[in-house]
């Protein structure tokens, strides 16, 4: 509830409204003796208001300096909607659209032909503020091409000091009724630094083709380095997705992390698959369906317990995974065991 | 003070003491409206307020800015604004190498508005000799401090 304490209080203040302007064909560069470390953006406002950004067009923008395209990440509250990105390529390390704390709800905003040199990905939440509290509805990702390991969404190391003690921010995640497809290279949603997921979930959401999981650490839905709490994947299609090497659900350095799948439908074929893969936490799957998987070598699950040593001596973390009312058709497989 | 449908075309400053077409010096509500500023060429702004003003409101609206290449269209460093409001102008053509925009208070009661403005073919190429630092907008809007008293829009 503490997430919310201060959203009252948030509506009291100023608003910035930025709606139906067009940006098209614009070209980001930089001159001069310093250029290197010169970050632009598009937009940046560094003020502690409520931001409303609708009905905008950004099409055909070149940016070759590494800042985001947006930085909103001192407002107390976004709502960005019914706006449209297309065919931008950009190089900011930091992500291309980084959210303020508190609020940030996106609805009906379609993101087509992002390119990035540099990954980090579409939504990148750095805290300032304090808690988040993200909705994402109704939104288009289609065709994102990040070089290095992007992600739609994803946090940076989000630890800060509380009592003496190094402490995650709370994130309060919805995504819902969202379409991914043509993505290259990263995670749907990586979490990671220690962040304590609070209802976190993802709704009705179809994640659709030519989807390229290049390393171990991208999938789907990755969680690593000290994420706590439930992450809820409920009513999920995926179809034919290109896993290389990375899993639909990745959990790393987590144990006091859940991730549940329910009712989700997955329809694909690759040699190279993963279920899940992790070394800690827990993966719970119910009434899911699994369709088409052609398996050579791995695993459907592969848990790697992993060492670690504490007062208690040295000790493995095991992860748990727990199946029920899953169905598995034209399942073919040539390991060992599932 | 209203600065209203006057046309500026082909203007060069060379003056590098000049930041500005125009310099308001003081004033209460400032409205830019249904101006055109074609082929602007220099190392200036076409509206800048001097830093420490107090303002009320400050308005651009349905102002034509095409084939200038400039540091910016509008600057401004002031102690406060209350309302700001950006419409419906049409940016094309044109380099800016500071800010299109760049609104920097200590103080800010809302609401500020950019609504129906259009950017096309509009490059943003920063001049690192015009101002050190990391990070640069080219809609740039910053305060520090706000009221809470503001109307809820």
């Amino acid at each position: 509830m503490a997430l919310f304490r201060s959203i009252a209080q948030i509506f009291q203040e100023a608003v910035r409204l930025f709606s139906n302007n067009e940006f098209e064909s614009m070209r980001f560069d930089s001159v001069g003796k310093s250029i290197a470390h010169v970050q632009m953006s598009l937009l940046s406002i560094q003020s502690p208001h409520m931001i409303k950004v609708s009905n905008i067009a950004v099409e055909y923008v070149d940016m070759s300096n590494p800042g985001p395209l947006i930085d909103i990440s001192s407002s107390t509250l976004l709502s960005l909607r019914d706006s449209s990105f297309r065919n931008i390529n950009t190089n900011s390390s930091a992500g291309m659209i980084i959210l303020a704390s508190a609020l940030n709800k996106i609805e009906n905003v379609t993101f087509i032909f992002i390119d990035s040199e540099s990954g980090s990905g579409i939504f990148s939440l750095t805290p300032v503020l304090g808690d988040y509290n993200i909705q994402i509805f109704n939104s288009l990702f289609q065709s994102l091409g990040f070089k290095k390991p992007g992600n739609v969404i994803a946090t940076q190391t989000l630890e800060r000091q509380q009592e003496g003690k190094l402490s995650g921010y709370s994130v309060q995640l919805e995504m819902q009724s969202c379409n991914i497809t043509r993505f290259v290279s990263g995670n749907a949603i990586l979490l990671s630094g220690g962040i304590n997921c609070v209802d976190c979930k993802v709704l009705d959401t179809y994640i659709d083709g030519k989807i390229y999981f290049g390393s171990a650490n991208e999938g789907v839905v990755t969680l690593s380095n000290g994420v706590s709490g439930v992450m809820d994947l409920s009513k999920i299609t995926i179809v034919r997705p290109q896993f290389v090497r990375g899993p639909l659900i990745n959990i790393v350095d987590c144990p006091a992390a859940t991730v549940i799948l329910s009712n989700v439908a997955y329809n694909g074929e690759k040699k190279e698959f993963y279920l899940g893969l992790l070394d800690s936490g827990k993966l719970e799957m119910r009434y899911s369906n699994f369709t088409n998987i052609s398996i050579e070598k791995n695993p459907l699950i592969n848990i790697i317990p992993i060492p670690i040593t504490d007062g208690d001596g040295e000790r493995q973390l095991q992860a748990n995974v727990r199946m029920e009312s899953c169905r598995f058709y034209n399942l073919s497989y040539s390991g060992t065991s599932l | 003070m209203h600065i209203e449908a006057n046309t500026f075309f082909s203007v060069k400053l060379k003056s590098s003491a000049t930041s500005s077409l125009l310099l308001i010096d003081n004033f209460v509500d400032a409205k830019i409206l249904g101006n055109s500023f074609v082929f602007l060429n220099g190392n200036f702004a076409i509206l800048s307020l001097p830093q420490g003003l107090k303002s009320q409101s400050l308005e651009a609206s349905s102002n034509n800015i095409a084939y200038v290449n400039i540091k910016g269209f509008l600057l401004y460093i002031g102690e406060s604004v209350e309302t700001f409001s950006l419409t419906r102008n049409t940016f094309s053509i044109s380099t800016f190498n500071l800010a299109c925009v760049s609104i920097d208070v200590d103080e800010a009661s809302g609401p500020w508005t950019l609504d129906r403005n259009r950017f096309e073919k509009v490059d943003f190429v920063f001049d690192s000799t015009n101002k050190q630092g990391e990070s640069h907008g080219f809609i740039s809007l910053y305060s520090s401090d706000i009221s809470r008293s503001s109307e809820i829009i």
